[in-house]
């Protein structure tokens, strides 16, 4: 089912509106002054606060490129100030309801009433995009809401905005002009309906002249009509032999979806339970298996362009595979660093993270010519012939947007990604194996003593490692044990984990900044364990200041204990 | 003896729960590392190799959650990496699947039998990852 667009409010705004009242029908057919005054306010109101919203938009320009004396701007600002002007003289003094319980008699006003439901409804969607931000601003939650803002849909949205107002004036217009014998003597409303009808056409001259000056493409008014309501698109999952246009359609919901969860996530706290390592490496496998279709699908494009006799198309798609190639060899570096790290809870996928498997899987089976593919497919699957894909010069376009569509995707998932791990790093959830340190590295580890309770703790505070003493670890071979230690993971420096309760992996805990690693380590001393309930011995039996050698600790690990109450172990570092 | 070879006798041979964790937490470290020893994106097994590793590196924290596993190593491995052999996919391919399916078994088999309800849902998360690594294995193989 697809989803609601702001074109389907805005069409049926205007097809509410109908063919004009016949000017010489009876009274009830054309309508009561006061009551047209009541719904045309209403319309007012709601346009109104359109183009306040496109007011914000400008603002949200940066100010390089905004068109403060651009025609738009002051077509923006004019179109505000007749609306104003137009309200005024519909406010009834003595404050009438504008919404009467019961529904208006007249054909006109009951029209007006469908058309406020209508743009209300399609500001509504528009306004799914945006989380109300600090004062006046707006907050982007979606991709679209870089459209809303952008100058061309701005323009699109103002010259609909216009296209109504000039309709509405025409017929509110020839409502208050045409006084009927036998009438109630509304003289006085329709002089004020007349003047607000004024104010709408002097809306759209003022738009008009800035198309003018300005056009606005036929292309920004189907992209303002094809924007969505901000919600999660249904899933598609075609079955086994599904053609390729079913496919690209799949692989395109599945990107889709996969940015509005990502969108989603974006808000989420640090300490979201969908931000695991196995969300973290699921997504690092899916983003390299989904690299590594696109760039099996632009080769097999590149050729089916080539056969065809595109030879700039078929170049460029061929330069694009190349890039596609690169990106998987990134997402591939990232999938195997995400391999090294752990987070303080695990299991749990986000759901962009299980979103992405269809992705893989789609582009994938578009990719290859087994129409069971799956990523856990063995291996000689050749590539889907070219004719296959895209039989003609009018299939290409659908295979390049859902290739498109995925790498899109793609970006915006390594960006999120990068962004959850930062953020949960600070809140001290990234743990690092001390394995994945070079051998030489020097950094405090507990000395004997199986109990050292985290209120006493008697490590330092951070000691930032000689730049010299710190080398890269090498992106391949086997993480580094420290003489003998199993590889064990370490809270990041910084906060500590502020969930209680939460279990820690066993062993040796020290932190490491994430935005440094695995590069530039840092370390931060935090408590081995703390005693358990009961637990004799407060004192920790460590040097108090200096920090000890891996080699050394090493050497001290034997008398280390297992402790029988891990869960209190590293949840809270030393300060 | 390989670092393959040697986490699989240790393996074979662990005995007590703590051990076991010991062994397969080893075991799953040598899995993860050979396996990214062999991911190509030229070869035609990339991607099942690629999901092999990231279940081994799920199964590494699976194993590194259970209560029982001793905070240090038991049996640190002495034997030296050896450099990867070229033309040995094939070969290497069958040692990490037996691995994996040792693995499988016996964590399995911990899983039965350990007192504690964390370690009997560690086993049986990461004996669930190694059936599935044996799995991947065996069918990318030509």
């Amino acid at each position: 089912m697809s989803r609601a667009t702001f074109g389907d409010f805005l069409h049926a705004a205007h097809w509410d509106l109908g063919p004009p009242a016949g000017l010489g029908g009876p009274y009830a057919v054309r309508g009561n002054v006061e009551e047209v005054s009541r719904s045309l306010l209403r319309v007012v109101i709601v346009m109104n606060r359109y183009v306040q919203d496109l007011t914000v938009a400008f603002a949200e320009m940066p100010t390089r490129t905004r068109p403060a004396l651009s025609p738009w701007a002051r077509a923006c600002i004019q179109a505000r100030e007749a609306l104003s002007n137009a309200a005024g003289f519909l406010i009834e003094p003595h404050g009438r309801s504008r919404w009467p319980a019961s529904q208006a008699a007249s054909p006109l006003a009951r029209r007006l009433d469908a058309v406020t439901v209508s743009l209300t409804t399609g500001r509504d969607l528009l306004q799914t995009h945006f989380t109300p931000g600090t004062g006046s601003t707006r907050q982007h939650r979606s991709e679209w809401a870089l459209i809303i803002t952008s100058e061309p849909v701005t323009r699109a949205l103002l010259t609909e905005i216009a296209s109504l107002s000039q309709r509405i004036a025409r017929q509110g217009a020839d409502l208050a002009l045409s006084p009927l014998a036998g009438a109630p003597a509304d003289r006085q409303a329709r002089h004020k309906l007349n003047a607000a009808c004024q104010w709408l056409w002097a809306l759209n001259t003022s738009v008009q002249a800035a198309r003018r000056r300005e056009p606005v493409a036929i292309a920004d008014r189907e992209l303002l009509a094809a924007i969505p309501v901000n919600t999660l698109p249904g899933r598609r999952a075609p079955g086994v032999g599904a053609p390729v246009g079913a496919l690209c359609q799949a692989a395109i919901s599945s990107a889709e979806r996969i940015r509005h969860l990502a969108w989603a996530s974006v808000r989420q706290a640090p300490w979201s339970p969908g931000m695991t390592a196995t969300s973290l490496r699921q997504v690092a496998l899916t983003s390299t298996v989904t690299s590594h279709n696109c760039e099996i699908l632009l080769h097999t494009l590149a050729a089916r362009t080539r056969q065809i006799g595109l030879a700039q198309i078929s170049a460029d798609l061929s330069a694009a595979a190349d890039v596609a190639e690169r990106a998987r060899s990134t997402w591939l570096h990232v999938a195997r660093q995400v391999g090294q790290i752990t987070t303080e809870t695990r299991g749990q996928l986000s759901p962009a993270a299980a979103e992405a498997s269809d992705l893989a899987l789609w582009t994938g089976r578009l990719a290859y010519a087994d129409p069971r593919w799956t990523p856990a497919s063995g291996p000689a699957h050749p590539a889907r012939p070219p004719e296959s894909l895209a039989a003609g010069q009018q299939d290409v376009p659908a295979a390049v947007a859902t290739v498109h569509q995925a790498c899109e995707t793609l970006a915006l998932l390594s960006q999120t990604e990068r962004d959850q791990i930062s953020a949960s790093a600070q809140a001290g959830r990234i743990l690092v194996p001390t394995s994945s340190l070079p051998d030489d590295t020097t950094f405090p580890v507990p000395s004997p003593g199986p109990h050292v309770p985290a209120s006493t703790s008697c490590w330092p505070p951070t000691p930032t490692l000689p730049k010299p003493a710190v080398r890269p670890r090498p992106p391949s071979g086997k993480p580094r044990s420290l003489s003998g230690r199993p590889a064990r993971y370490s809270l990041p420096r910084g906060r500590p984990s502020t969930r209680p309760g939460l279990p820690h992996p066993a062993g040796l805990w020290i932190s490491s900044p994430i935005q440094r690693f695995p590069a530039n380590l840092s370390i931060w001393p935090v408590p081995l364990r703390t005693p358990s309930a009961g637990s004799a011995s407060p004192t920790p039996a460590c040097s108090p200041a200096q920090p000890t050698s891996t080699k050394q600790a090493s050497a001290s690990s034997s008398t280390l204990q297992p402790t029988p109450n891990r869960r209190a172990i590293g949840q809270k570092p030393a300060s | 003896m390989t670092s393959i070879a040697a986490a699989s006798d240790y393996l074979r041979q662990a005995q007590g729960l703590t051990t076991v964790l010991d062994a397969a937490y080893g075991a799953f470290e040598e899995l993860l590392s050979d396996l990214w020893d062999h991911i190509d994106p030229d070869e035609a097994t990339f991607i099942p190799h690629l999901m092999a590793a990231t279940c081994a590196a799920n199964g590494r924290d699976a194993v590194l959650f259970a209560p029982s596993l001793p905070p240090r190593r038991l049996h640190p491995s002495s034997v030296p990496d050896p450099a990867p052999q070229e033309g040995s996919s094939e070969g290497a391919d069958g040692a990490l699947a037996d691995l994996s399916l040792l693995l499988a078994s016996r964590l399995t088999d911990a899983a039965t039998r350990a007192p504690d309800r964390g370690d009997r849902a560690a086993c049986h998360d990461a004996a669930g990852l190694a059936q599935q690594i044996h799995d991947l294995l065996t069918a990318s193989s030509p």
